[in-house]
């Protein structure tokens, strides 16, 4: 046993239970326990059972997200400040600031790095568990939690024909063409969902400000390598590691969604879209009491109304006022608090 | 704003330069070693710093901005690994990792000084650059390279600072690797 292997051990352990657990449970309620669907639903029980136990963090983390509104004129005077310097050192400089600012005032909007990571071995452990199927069947062996005769029913399971440790390269005894098949759509269907991740959600969710760095846009762009990656993987991995990827993918779209939709990052596409929602249902701008709200469009109102005064005016000069309005100074203050100059 | 930080006259030529021409013509990572035992015992580190810049480069994207720190967690393991060597640079990476939960109130949290020394901006790898990008911070990164003796050592930086830094590069990771 490697050090790799020694510290995946505990995770390997982790799966193979909950697949029992899952396994056990379908068989009870009288489906088939040699079926590869009841085998699917095992790693579909899985997969809901990882996302589940992220839910919390989850949660905190839109917890801590409401919290930004308190620092959100300081973040529209340090988007000012950088404005137009897109380089990657002086995205880097306002990331600095940006995180000193939150530590400040005790607000971090960011999920962390530790879960995220800590689900990765997950997947190698489900992927070792698969991988030791057909080994472990032909010397009438368990896997950890899995006896024997439950690998024995894991190995001849199977979906359309296709064994669900069947890779595109190892087809083993079963159907070849269901296996080729059922590969082919999983990468499809883990490509699509990562793209409307990814250009549909995520992209409504970024500033203006973020949208102008290389950083983004390198980010962008790599998004195109990775149904390269999916097609490598999808030759490689069994095809129950493909359908444990693909409804983890369908979940977290779904969260992004829902939290897109709910929680936007402010003086992004999707706050704005929130809030023409909430206006539409006569609530003020998120992170706005109705009465703020209010004395806002107030004072709005009066100094349009100051403006107008100004009036006679010559087509030329009107024309070259309202082209210089949308122009650099007054886009600072715009962009910080963009729900002010939208209602 | 340099003045209070111990300038030293190479740092003055580098600050003329934009950050981004600093970061245009920084080096690699990577620790160049002299000797074939060098190759041997600097392979570590190396595969390490290949495999962190293959990972910011493919997977860091996947999942967008969630670190809670500056430098995030990928820079400060590259960071980590390029300035104090294979084995102290992954202690850090792993204890930088299980502090960086979604209970960490997090912020701005710098790899430690020492390991290798770098005595010009000019010499500063890019992820040296990308985690300290204002000229105060890497005044301050320079200044923590050279204890007392060091700070005087070099009058003119420009001149000598090449072939100098080269052999403090080499020496100082051999200590720490």
């Amino acid at each position: 046993m490697n050090f790799f292997d020694l510290i995946l051990w505990p995770f390997k352990w982790a799966v193979s239970a909950v697949l029992w657990l899952f396994h056990s449970l379908f068989t009870a309620v009288g489906m088939d326990p040699a079926s590869g669907w009841t085998w699917v639903l095992a790693i579909v029980g899985l997969t809901l059972i990882m996302r589940t136990l992220t839910i919390p963090l989850f949660m905190k983390q839109i917890r801590s997200m409401r919290g930004m509104q308190v620092i959100q004129p300081e973040m529209a005077k340090l988007q000012a400040k950088y404005k137009g310097k897109t380089d990657q050192v002086s995205r880097q400089a306002m990331a600095q600031e940006q995180m000193a600012l939150y530590k400040e005032h005790n607000v971090n909007p960011l999920a962390s790095c530790l879960p995220i990571l800590a689900q990765m071995p997950i997947f190698f452990g489900l992927f070792q568990v698969l991988n030791g199927v057909p080994k472990a069947a032909s010397n009438d062996e368990g896997i950890l939690v899995l006896n024997s005769d439950m690998i024995h029913q894991f190995y001849d399971s199977t979906l359309f024909g296709a064994p669900l440790f069947s890779t595109l390269r190892s087809p083993g005894d079963g159907n070849h063409t269901a296996t080729v098949v059922i590969a082919i759509l999983l990468v499809i269907a883990m490509t699509v969902t990562m793209f409307i991740s990814q250009k549909q959600l995520a992209a409504k969710n970024v500033s203006e400000a973020t949208k102008e760095s290389p950083m983004y846009r390198q980010q962008q762009m790599i998004i195109y390598i990775f149904p390269i990656i999916f097609a490598v993987t999808g030759i490689n991995f069994p095809i129950g590691v493909l359908i444990y990827w693909t409804i983890s993918n369908l979940w977290s779209m779904g969260q992004q969604y829902w939290m897109i939709r709910r929680n936007p990052t402010p003086g992004s596409q999707a706050e704005r879209e929130l809030n023409e929602r909430r206006a539409a249902k006569g609530l003020p701008p998120v992170g706005k009491s109705k009465e703020e709200h209010e004395a806002e469009l107030e004072e709005a109102r009066a100094k349009a109304a100051a403006g107008q005064r100004q009036q006679p005016m010559s087509k030329k000069r009107q024309k070259a006022q309202t082209k210089k309005a949308p122009g650099s100074p007054n886009r600072t203050g715009s962009s910080g608090s963009g729900s002010t100059g939208k209602k | 704003m340099t003045e209070n930080v111990d300038p030293g006259v190479a740092q003055d030529s580098a600050n003329r330069k934009t950050s981004q021409e600093l970061f245009d013509a920084a080096p690699s990572e990577y620790v160049h070693p002299n000797t074939a035992l060098q190759v041997l015992w600097l392979l570590p580190q190396n595969l390490l710093i290949a495999g962190l810049k293959i990972y910011r480069a493919l997977v860091s994207p996947l999942y967008g901005d969630v670190c809670k720190h500056f430098p995030t967690c990928s820079a400060y393991g590259l960071e980590s690994v390029t300035r104090h060597g294979a084995v102290r640079g992954l202690g850090l990476t792993v204890r930088r990792l299980l502090r960086c939960h979604p209970w960490a109130a997090g912020g701005i949290d710098r790899v430690p000084d020492g390991g290798r020394a770098f005595h010009t901006v000019e010499d500063l790898p890019r992820i040296m650059l990308l985690n300290h990008p204002t000229p105060e911070d890497r005044a301050r990164l320079l200044a923590s390279c050279a204890p007392a003796a060091g700070a005087h050592r070099t009058p003119d930086g420009d001149a000598t600072s090449p072939a100098e830094s080269r052999t403090g590069t080499a020496t100082g990771t051999t200590d720490s690797a």
